[in-house]
């Protein structure tokens, strides 16, 4: 069986075909994306965002099925991102696969973006029954599996953990390009002094809007050196670096403990990392620390299926597809709103 | 005369660390013993405590263990050697000079806690302890016990109750012997004047 | 379970009960070989840095022996403490001498007719747990597991629970005023027991009753329990 996936729920358009035999590891034909990047100082706004996807679709789409070879008729099901994210990206990508789906004749199957990362990172990693936590620009949680159901266990009270750092950058006018988290990690291995910033966990929960708005005012007063220049309680002045170095230490280290709080609380030794913000190494460093004082170990992978992408779309779709699955064209709708739960597993014991 | 001397090694304490003590009641030269200490006679380097303020054992030894812990700690001694530091731990507050007062020998003293650390860089035995405190406190030694605390060397309970702002209407020696401790724990009395200590150290 | 001792140079035998995410607990002693003691520690984490490891260790020992303190100073059932180390991330306490109430409700929920033998206990989990509110202390963490139930004369588990009831580990307990933060606190404990005991959730009604006979602003955190019960968890999240 082979799945065409396609994902546009935030900045980047991924399109991925991937195919499954029993009882083989899926192969991944195909896994490319265009991302929009925005100027530095600036976020990447809905319409433009949409505007960015309806341009390249096509394009990708092609060139997806020439580099691998792969025939129209050899395709079994488009699944394309439901939800969550953000609105208009997410129309336009659905409103791709619908024309698909008609011209081609194809099924649909709607996919959560969350467990598309979960279970593209199970795939990969080979993983077997983790404890996941899942950070990016739109989501922070963690996640155990229970019953059918991928249960939250923790999650960001407020902003997600990408989201800080994306704004802090902004702030700071680090690049865009090739994505901010990736310029504060580069930022971060050269910072020396680590600065107190506010460390905010409640049991497997936690929250980054406080953090964010103390290092902000930090980086304002860096630029700006208003109403004086920022100094480390020793008297060295701060630099760019050791902003990125603090906030990266004092976000990661939360996000490792609640982790470490839901292994505890279920008893496993496993964790698996997805999502954009699971790319940076320091983070994955981390949590191999954490893990491996637990006996267990940490699974990651690199950007090509860390940060969103289609491939991970067309997998889970077609765990989906073939479990008798499909998304009939009058419900092929998308939602900004698509908790994790609220999937049924049905393609695990 | 011998006299009795408890010797122990506290618990979670590394292991060259002994405390002697000794329990003396009809003391009759406390002035002697505090003049000793006040000229800095380092002979004397002991924690002399007023025995009266003390409701148990376990009530003097947190004391001692809180001050070792202290010499222990770098950084962490607030007063000049671990045996002032012991009648400083006795405090619920962190005023040294009142510590003194509320626990320190005085010149009224008569009932005497002495106690004396061997120490990895101040080593003493049991044996020049023993003669150095037959030689110098003129009173009667007795065993180290809950029972000669409350009984022999007696408690001032007004004193107790006014150091750690203890409100309570059976604060008497009758109420503390005749309560069981649950599950070989502390007694709620010594429990109450513990919890008083840590607030102090946890600020 | 194997775990480093919090102290190499420290040679008091002890023996380690239980591995939390933060805390190692261990069966020791304190003072004396014959005072029974628990030392609750928490080890360096090495995946922090350093000093942020250093500074939160401190704050969460400290945080955690002055709740129970304050809480047991107001005579509410929880351990007593001894002694705080907090460079060292340590805290030794009172030794409880029981079973949790987790423990005691798997035994005798086990055999037939058993319900009945635990209502007392529900009702003494109930006025604990009112009266640490009334102290505007909220638990952050109440689970059938962080309450324990003292032993009474060498046997606890065939009594149904007839010791006293006490609240253990503070470690995400926090003083708190607000209704809101008393009535989550309910509804963990609720949820505790419809996911570790199926069989007596009806019992947990019990505990709720309980509570709000404990005292005055019992009710209104009942009421209170409803709203977040409606809500639960279920916060829609922006992806």
């Amino acid at each position: 069986m082979i799945a065409l996936g396609l994902e546009g729920s935030a900045n980047k358009l991924g399109v991925g075909l991937i195919k499954h035999t029993p009882g083989q590891p899926a192969e991944i034909l195909s896994n490319i994306r265009h991302t929009f990047v925005s100027p530095p100082g600036e976020g990447f706004l809905p319409k433009d965002t949409a505007k960015h996807h309806r341009s390249w679709v096509v394009p990708l789409i092609k060139r997806a099925l020439k580099e691998s070879g792969t025939r129209v008729q050899d395709i079994d099901c488009i699944c394309y991102t439901k939800g969550p994210g953000m609105g208009a990206p997410l129309q336009s990508v659905a409103i791709a696969a619908r024309t698909l789906s008609l011209l081609w004749g194809k099924p649909l199957v709607g996919v959560n973006h969350c467990v598309g990362h979960i279970e593209m990172g199970r795939e990969i990693t080979g993983a077997d029954n983790p404890v996941v936590l899942y950070v990016s620009g739109g989501n922070t949680q963690v996640i155990a599996y229970a019953e059918q159901r991928y249960r939250i266990f923790g999650e960001a009270l407020d902003i997600a953990v990408g989201n800080c750092l994306d704004r802090f950058a902004r702030t700071l006018h680090i690049p865009n390009d090739p994505a901010p988290g990736y310029n504060i990690e580069q930022l971060a291995k050269r910072g020396q002094h680590l600065l107190d910033l506010p460390y905010t966990v409640k049991g497997m929960d936690c929250s980054f809007s406080g953090i964010l708005a103390v290092v902000d005012s930090l980086a304002t007063q860096l630029l700006t050196s208003h109403p004086k220049p920022l100094l480390t309680p020793s008297g060295e002045p701060v630099t760019k670096e050791d902003l990125c170095f603090s906030l990266q230490e004092t976000v990661f280290a939360m996000l490792v403990e609640i982790t470490e709080r839901a292994m505890a609380h279920v008893g496993s030794s496993q964790v698996l990392v997805v999502g954009g913000v699971g790319c940076n190494e320091r983070l994955q460093e981390m949590m191999g620390l954490m893990a491996a004082q637990r006996g267990g170990s940490v699974f990651a992978t690199d950007e090509r299926f860390c940060i969103d992408n289609g491939i991970m779309i067309a997998h889970a779709g077609l765990l989906a597809y073939g479990e008798g699955e499909r998304t009939p064209l009058e419900g092929s709708t998308c939602t900004q709103r698509f908790r994790t739960d609220e999937v049924l597993v049905r393609w695990r014991k | 005369m011998t006299i009795p001397i408890t010797s122990l090694q506290l618990e979670h304490i590394p292991r060259p660390h002994t405390v002697y003590i000794t329990l003396f009641k009809d003391v009759k030269n406390a002035t002697f013993l505090r003049d000793q200490l006040l000229a800095g006679n380092s002979e004397f380097e002991y924690a002399f405590i007023d025995a009266n303020t003390i409701i148990s054992k376990v009530h003097a030894l947190a004391a001692a263990h809180q001050a070792i812990h202290n010499l222990l700690v770098a950084g962490k001694l607030r007063t000049r050697n671990v045996h002032s530091e012991t009648v400083f731990c006795l405090s619920p507050n962190n005023n040294i000079t009142d510590a003194f007062k509320r626990f320190g020998i005085l010149p009224t003293t008569t009932s005497l806690l002495c106690i004396k650390f061997s120490t990895l860089s101040a080593p003493v035995t049991l044996e020049s302890i023993k003669s150095h405190l037959e030689r110098s406190v003129e009173g009667t030694a007795v065993e180290f016990t809950d029972e000669n605390l409350l009984q022999e060397t007696v408690v001032d309970w007004a004193k107790v109750a006014k150091n750690y702002k203890i409100k309570s209407d059976n604060l008497n020696t009758q109420s503390l012997l005749n309560e069981k401790a649950i599950g070989g724990g502390l007694k709620s009395l010594e429990v109450e004047v513990l919890g008083k200590l840590v607030v102090r150290t946890t600020g | 379970m194997t775990a480093p001792p919090p102290d190499p140079s420290d040679a008091t035998p002890k023996t380690l009960i239980s591995q939390g995410a933060e805390a190692l607990v261990y069966r020791t002693t304190f003072l004396v070989p014959t005072l029974p003691a628990l030392l609750k520690h928490r080890p360096r984490k090495t995946y922090r840095h350093p000093t942020l490891d250093a500074r939160l260790t401190k704050h969460r020992v400290l945080s955690e022996a002055r709740l129970l303190v304050r809480a047991r100073g107001l005579g509410i059932p929880v351990p007593a403490v001894y002694f705080v180390d907090e460079a060292n991330g340590s805290i030794f306490m009172e030794w409880i001498d029981g079973s949790s109430v987790r423990q005691v409700l798997d035994a005798i929920l086990a055999s037939p007719g058993g319900e009945g033998k635990v209502d007392a206990m529900m009702v003494r989990v109930g006025e604990a747990v009112g009266r640490l509110h009334k102290a505007d202390i909220v638990h952050g963490d109440l689970t059938t597991s962080n309450l324990m139930v003292r032993k009474v004369g060498g046997v606890e588990e065939q009594e149904g629970g007839a010791g006293e009831v006490v609240l253990i580990d503070f470690g995400l307990g926090q003083v708190s005023t607000q209704e809101e933060d008393k009535a989550v606190d309910l509804y963990v404990l609720e949820r505790a027991f419809s996911s570790t005991h199926p069989k007596a959730e009806k019992l947990f009604e019990d505990v709720l009753s309980a509570y709000g006979r404990s005292w005055k602003g019992g009710k209104t955190v009942l009421r209170r329990l409803q709203d977040v019960r409606m809500r639960g968890r279920k916060r829609s999240m922006l992806g």
